[in-house]
């Protein structure tokens, strides 16, 4: 009965409660975003890559390292040679060597050029291996594995022909139209860059690139694919036989003479990483905590103004013999009918806007975002909204118990 | 107390016995004070008195909103101004109706949920809410087809109607009204008065009727002049 004469009350003054309500409907869907978002990244970024003791790249910085050969984000800045992949596969400390060739895409998807070890060794998440949906790895020359996004979002099925564009953007103008490759395996989703990526073997990255003279020999004599052997990598991923030489060996390759290169542990930069992104973060989670502040001050003080025009009503109630405990109760309810329905409708309006969204997040920040809010953490954001909706509704809640314990038969 | 006097006592619906109220807390000239006052039980009085004479303060006492400064309220044989505050809150919700001069009603609700309101907050939770109410309703002379109307569509003659029947619907045996026709047109007036006293009859419900309005007077038995029941304190 209280419920519904809550709700009956909020009724009888739509226009205030509307607007109250849409601005708690903005800032809960602000702070749920920003919540949301926060834990999805951490686990996204976490699971992106996994067993991989170090990485080998041109040196740059261990950012840009890790953001172009795990995200497949931004420009390679320089390459290594490939003897010195070849050197670090026959390394006595390494158990195995992915070598991984980037610069060119595929319809705004990037092509990475490596060998049939990334398909046996690379690990994501919390350590598994890719795995094949459909077909295989690539075994011929002009063949192509690729992503599940890719895949969905361009409606690829095995057999279908691709063909790269030079440059890394959703539109070039130099196309390897000669070279078109053929789809040999489409992989499992795995909610990392992965899912986005074109795999192609290194010798087909290096056979598009040769001068039309000489493609058009290699496409007519395809033993000549045993000759092709590729002069550099963008970068080298490993797995050491024991943790102990990850130091040792990331010394040694710093140092290295014959080879301008540096070897980072993907651990350590995916931390720099998120430290970076944290800071950022905490100042959204700070503005969206004070957003939310503002509009439940907004919802308290809808309350205090009502109390005025509610004096009657008030004291009707008191007659009735509602005791001021009751009002209190009630205008509590009125203030978590709104919050709750706020908190609903703004779970539902995220998980809306993140699966509309998700397919740019992921291309453009290599951010997976699941639409499912219902986690722990975010239930404990629920529960600190329903908190703070308490207290500072208690404050109208305590004016109205005031004015039931003064209100008179008088009431006019 | 001989058995005579005790006899008497529970015939009263409200005894009133040296009761004190002082209007401020500053000034302790400004205040009123009743000796005693008695009311049986199933009586209809009238109780006149010009604007400012004190009888919505009375009213006020009577109903438990106001608890008196010094003195003792007894409705119905229960010590009603020393009850706990709830339990003086529930003793109301049970056995005293109340009609206002105007605004009886929750403004947003529909008229069957304001009727319901009342029994939701009383102990004699009724499984016939709706048939007595409408039952009152045809009493009430008000239009079958009023109870999902919002209390704030129908007229103020209307309105005051509904009051009544809200006032009547947990069966109180005390019906404290005030000023409930001043809103209402001459005409209204008269058929409002004889619905009350006829349904109040009906009911044997004691009825306490609150007006400054000297014509009223001819539709109850008894009446009362605030000027009667107010006495200067002894020894001030």
């Amino acid at each position: 009965m209280l419920v519904s004469l809550a709700w009956n009350s909020l009724k009888s003054r739509k226009k205030s409660v509307i607007l109250t309500f849409l601005s708690l409907l903005i800032s809960i869907s602000v702070l749920l975003s920003v919540e949301h978002i926060r834990l999805q990244a951490k686990e996204s970024f976490n699971r992106t890559i996994s067993d991989v003791d170090l990485i080998v790249g041109a040196p740059s910085g261990q950012l840009n390292l890790l953001l172009y050969s795990v995200f497949r984000m931004g420009s390679p800045t320089n390459n290594i040679y490939f003897k010195s992949y070849e050197a670090l596969k026959n390394n006595p400390q390494v158990e195995w060597a992915i070598p991984i060739s980037l610069g060119d895409s595929h319809r705004g998807f990037r092509v990475m050029g490596t060998n049939g070890t990334y398909f046996t060794h690379f690990k994501y998440g919390n350590k598994q291996t890719l795995s094949f949906a459909q077909g295989e790895p690539f075994g011929r020359l002009f063949q192509a594995v690729i992503g599940a996004d890719v895949a969905n979002k361009l409606g690829y099925k095995v057999g279908d022909e691709v063909v790269i564009a030079h440059g890394t953007g959703s539109t070039s103008f130099t196309h390897h139209d000669n070279t078109p490759f053929t789809i040999s395996g489409i992989l499992k989703a795995t909610g990392t860059p992965v899912d986005k990526t074109v795999h192609v073997s290194l010798k087909a990255i290096e056979a598009i690139h040769l001068p039309a003279p000489q493609q058009a020999s290699l496409l007519g004599d395809p033993s000549l694919v045993d000759e092709l052997t590729p002069d550099s990598v963008t970068a080298v991923m490993l797995g050491l036989k024991t943790k102990f030489a990850i130091f040792k060996l990331q010394r040694e390759v710093n140092n290295d003479r014959s080879d301008k290169m540096m070897a980072i542990l993907p651990g350590v930069a995916l931390n720099e990483l998120w430290q970076m992104i944290s800071t950022v973060e905490n100042l959204l989670r700070v503005i969206s905590v004070l957003i939310l502040i503002s509009s439940l001050f907004g919802l308290s003080t809808m309350l205090l103004a009502s109390m005025q025009q509610r004096q009657n009503e008030i004291a009707v109630l008191r007659v009735l013999g509602a005791g001021p405990h009751v009002i209190f109760a009630l205008v509590l309810i009125e203030a978590l009918i709104l919050v709750g329905l706020a908190i609903v409708a703004a779970t539902g309006l995220v998980s809306l806007i993140i699966t509309l969204l998700s397919d740019w997040l992921s291309a453009q920040y290599g951010l997976f975002l699941s639409a499912n809010l219902v986690q722990v953490e975010v239930m404990v954001v629920y529960a600190v909204i329903v908190i703070a909706s308490v207290i500072t509704s208690a404050i109208p809640a305590y004016d109205a118990y005031k004015s039931a314990l003064h209100s008179t038969l008088s009431a006019k | 107390m001989n058995s005579a006097a005790k006899s008497k006592l529970e015939t009263n619906a409200i005894h009133v016995e040296n009761v004190l109220h002082r209007y401020s807390k500053s000034d302790p000239d400004s205040q009123m004070f009743i000796p005693e006052w008695q009311v049986q039980r199933g009586q209809q009085v009238f109780l006149h008195g010009e604007s400012g004479s004190g009888k919505t303060t009375l009213l006020n006492l009577l109903a438990g909103v106001l608890i008196p400064d010094e003195g003792a309220i007894t409705i119905l044989n229960k010590p009603f101004s020393t009850l706990k505050a709830h339990k003086r809150d529930k003793f109301r919700a049970d056995h005293i109706g109340v009609v206002f001069q105007q605004f009886n009603l929750i403004p947003y609700l529909s008229v069957l949920k304001n009727i319901q309101l009342a029994n939701h907050f009383s102990s004699t939770h009724l499984d016939n809410v709706n048939e007595l109410a409408a039952d009152y309703v045809q009493k009430l002379k008000l239009p079958a087809d009023i109870f999902h109307q919002a209390a704030n569509s129908i007229s103020i003659g209307q309105q005051q109607r509904v009051a009544i029947a809200r006032a009547l619907i947990n069966k109180p045996e005390l019906l404290l009204v005030d000023e409930p026709t001043s809103a209402l047109d001459e005409a209204a007036k008269d058929a409002f008065m004889r619905v009350l006293t006829e349904v109040c009859q009906e009911a044997g419900t004691t009825l306490v009727f609150v007006s400054h309005d000297m014509h009223l007077k001819q539709f109850f038995p008894a009446s009362v002049e605030m000027s009667e029941l107010i006495a200067q304190k002894e020894g001030q």
